[in-house]
């Protein structure tokens, strides 16, 4: 038997090597399974289409049909990333390894940048005649440049900076030092958002400024999922080696939340958290269901009036805790209102209209790459 | 089509190679044709018309030629002419306009045409068989499907080797079935071309290509090295591409011509280009450089003649003055080199370490001229930005590795891999294909010229 093959060895290896190819192909082409591509949290290249074949395109869109099916394409995707760290070069999509976490990109604004926001911040302020306030997460990134490699530190000069004039303005909200000094507490190993923790220190920070007084934790509901893999590992490519637990902090009364959704329809919860969220590819839209560009949070039994917030994602984590003391928190997440707002303003109503909102104070929360 | 996509790994090659070993020896001549021609349609339908067009005209053009009388002459020059015509008008056209309007003012207003893949190629090897059958160095083909096999065999059609066809011709005419040996010895070669391509040109290009032709964060040093990863990436690029066609050519029953010798290696200007791209170096040699003269004239015009012949090789790689001061600049090395050099005892005497590395500098200095960048990059490698931008340090840093791997499979003699080859060869299979999973598209560099 072992003669036979031997005899047979470079017809078998050929056979299987091409067949192997050809099986994978038509696997890719005919049933293929694009589940790693929701991973990478975007939508699978559709089949080329004959219009397509005159246009230069086809061949193109053929490869991207494909790559996106073919068998393994995760483990595919994690051993180049892997070797691409293992060489020293960035892993996909800029994302870097470091101190047990994968970090996102440095975010280059320069000082200038950052003043022209906070003087569209205070222009749009002061036209309300609102008192307001700033808060910028620091990028978790920035915060571990000191457990990188010195070339790669130097890459985040221009966050520094920027953080640096931030903090100069008064409107600016200072994040305390436990950012700084306990970093991978502050921020999921998996993603760019901040923990529990990291949501908490702002919490305290923000009520030294807007004048609530803070609560403890234990006057939280607090609940954890486990098994959450976050934004920069799934754009690292790296392998889901390990993961993060989300931990959840909402206010113990009743609450309500109205989402303007995606079809301009007005939704309503009597719950912040969304736990079956956490079985989906993206487990941060555990908060508020998700990301929307206008929502409101009401509770009847809390003690301070109105909270009109502007933010990016970051504000999601705070916001459940930030409800304990507001009766009314209506938030806007401008880079989700595409449709122009005077439309997304017709269709929110007059309880969700920020111009009729009237709110005791105004809050900015954006991380600086959303500034 | 390229070789490192999807398409051509996992459904093109494997059922062109299979239908290659299984079917019927009647059936393999259409059946390579057709895939051939499928092949070269894959990007552009619409080039397929050039292809077919430069396929009859020469084929027609051949056998009208025979016919003998003194019209002879005259076919030749029309089919020259005719196979250069759509070279010109695709690849040069806008070129000489360009040129036109910066020495004249005056513009001719036209659509500039898109480049299609392949046809400094297709066109040099149809106009080797049209000059080999009139010098009678070959027979003309009256079986078409034959010629059209030769001018668009899929492998080597749109980045070579150029491969002339008196090399060809009896393995088209006598063409058998490959061995299941052959097809494995294919393989491994197919797959370590695809390995330099995709997991050494490829991966070192992108430090060139990070620095996009701004070279005042890049710095001295990032413009040193970016030249250094440059010169690596078109000698993997290439020399991986000639790999893939010459292991696919063998798994068809074909023995192209080899085309890259470890050029690095070479110690000599000379002794470079006797193992760059040597079937083009080959095909200039034969159809324009000996009948120029080629030695056995003046030394003069010996000098004039390689003058010619560069600067020709210099245009064919690129439309723009760039590239042909890229190849006079190859042509004032190679006098220089026979004037002052070769023949002298010292240079013989210095070691040969000292001499591979001298003229690779050269030749990397020659590759800065090749990339067109010009006095920005001249400006940066003398320092006139400076070292270079912390970013550009984290760069240079990233990718010391792969320039390492590169140096180390560029300049160190050939090692034996033996039987490690046959693991070697499907672990760099699939470390490509993890790379094409994350990497996307990324065409030929070579498809441009």
């Amino acid at each position: 038997m072992i003669g036979k093959i031997k005899a047979y060895k470079d017809r078998i290896i050929v056979l299987a090597a091409l067949l192997g190819l050809l099986a994978a192909g038509l696997y890719a082409m005919l049933a293929g399974d694009t589940s790693s591509v929701v991973w990478e949290r975007r939508d699978p290249n559709a089949a080329p289409e004959h219009a397509a074949l005159n246009d230069w395109h086809f061949d193109r869109e053929t490869e991207s049909f494909l790559s996106d099916r073919v068998p393994f394409r995760r483990a595919l995707v994690a051993l180049d990333s892997g070797v691409n760290a293992l060489t020293g070069r960035r892993t996909q999509l800029e994302a870097w390894y470091a101190a047990g976490a994968v970090v996102e990109k440095p975010v280059h604004r320069t000082v200038s940048d950052v003043e022209q926001h906070l003087s569209a911040f205070a222009k749009f302020a002061d036209a309300a005649g609102k008192p307001w306030l700033v808060l910028t997460p620091p990028s978790h990134g920035w915060l571990l440049r000191g457990s990188m490699p010195a070339l790669m530190a130097r890459q985040y000069e221009d966050e520094t900076a920027a953080y640096a004039a931030m903090a100069e303005n008064d409107h600016v909200v200072q994040m305390p030092a436990a950012f700084s000094d306990d970093p991978r507490r502050m921020y999921y190993a998996t993603d760019h958002h901040w923990t529990l923790d990291g949501a908490w220190q702002a919490y305290l920070a923000l009520g030294e400024r807007l004048r609530y007084e803070p609560l403890t934790m234990e006057d939280f509901r607090i609940t954890r999922y486990e098994g959450f893999h976050g934004t920069t590992l799934s754009s690292s490519g790296l392998p889901a080696l390990w993961s993060d637990t989300i931990v959840c902090a909402e206010p113990d009364g009743p609450v309500k939340l109205t989402i303007l959704n995606r079809d301009g329809q007005l939704e309503t919860y009597d719950r912040l958290l969304f736990p079956e969220k956490t079985e989906t590819v993206d487990g941060y839209g555990v908060y508020l269901q998700d990301n929307y560009g206008l929502l409101m949070i009401e509770n009847d039994s809390a003690p301070e009036g109105t909270l009109m917030v502007y933010k990016d994602s970051f504000a999601n984590c705070l916001l459940p805790m930030l409800s304990a003391h507001y009766s009314r928190i209506v938030v806007a997440d401008m880079r989700l209102i595409k449709g122009g707002y005077t439309s997304i303003m017709k269709q929110a109503g007059k309880r969700l209209r920020t111009e009729d909102v009237d709110p005791d104070a105004i809050l900015f929360i954006y991380s600086l790459a959303d500034l | 089509m390229v070789f490192s996509s999807f398409t051509f790994l996992l459904l093109f090659m494997p059922v062109t190679l299979l239908g290659c070993r299984l079917l019927p020896g009647k059936a393999r001549m259409p059946f390579l044709l057709a895939v051939s021609l499928l092949f070269y349609a894959w990007g552009n339908p619409l080039w397929l018309l050039l292809l077919l067009w430069s396929m009859g005209m020469n084929y027609g053009g051949v056998l009208l030629m025979m016919r003998g009388g003194r019209r002879r002459r005259w076919v030749l020059i029309a089919l020259i002419v005719l196979n250069l015509m759509p070279l010109f008008w695709f690849k040069y056209a806008g070129f000489f306009a360009d040129t036109l309007m910066s020495l004249t003012g005056w513009a001719p207003v036209f659509e500039r045409p898109v480049l299609p893949v392949g046809i400094s190629f297709f066109t040099f090897q149809a106009m080797s068989y049209v000059i080999d059958v009139w010098r009678g160095e070959a027979r003309a083909q009256r079986n078409f499907l034959v010629f059209g096999v030769y001018l668009s065999l899929f492998p080597q059609l749109v980045a070579g080797p150029i491969v002339r066809y008196v090399e060809l011709e009896e393995q088209l005419l006598k063409h058998e079935t490959p061995s299941w040996e052959d097809m494995r010895e294919g393989l491994r070669r197919f797959c370590f071309g695809l390995g330099k391509k995709v997991l050494l040109a490829d991966a070192v290009g992108r430090f060139w290509g990070q620095m996009n032709g701004d070279f005042t964060q890049a710095g001295a040093l990032g413009a040193w090295l970016g030249l250094l990863a440059f010169s690596f990436q078109i000698f993997f690029d290439f020399s991986g591409y000639s790999d893939m066609a010459l292991g696919l050519g063998r798994c068809m029953g074909f023995r192209f011509p080899e085309n890259f010798d470890r050029p690095y290696r070479a110690d000599s200007v000379t002794e470079f280009w006797r193992r760059w791209h040597m079937t083009l170096s080959g095909w200039f040699r034969a159809y324009v450089y000996i009948p120029l003269g080629g030695n056995r004239v003046a030394m003069w015009r010996r000098d004039l003649n390689l003058l010619i012949v560069w600067a020709l090789t210099g245009l064919w790689h690129g439309a723009g003055w760039h590239f042909v001061l890229w190849g006079v600049y190859f042509a004032v090395l190679l006098v220089l080199e026979k004037h002052l050099l070769l023949k002298r005892g010292w240079y013989q005497r210095l070691p040969r370490p000292v001499r591979q590395m001298g003229c690779f500098f050269l030749v990397m200095l020659g590759w800065g001229i090749f990339s067109g960048f010009g006095t920005p990059l001249v400006q940066a490698m003398a320092g006139g930005f400076g070292l270079g931008s912390a970013q550009a340090m984290l760069a240079c840093a990233a990718f010391a590795p792969l320039q390492l791997l590169c140096c180390a499979v560029s300049f160190l003699p050939e090692i034996r891999l033996g039987r490690a080859s046959a693991i070697a060869a499907p672990v760099i299979l699939i470390l490509c294909l993890a790379a094409l999973a994350a990497q996307g598209y990324a065409p030929f560099v070579y498809f441009q010229f």
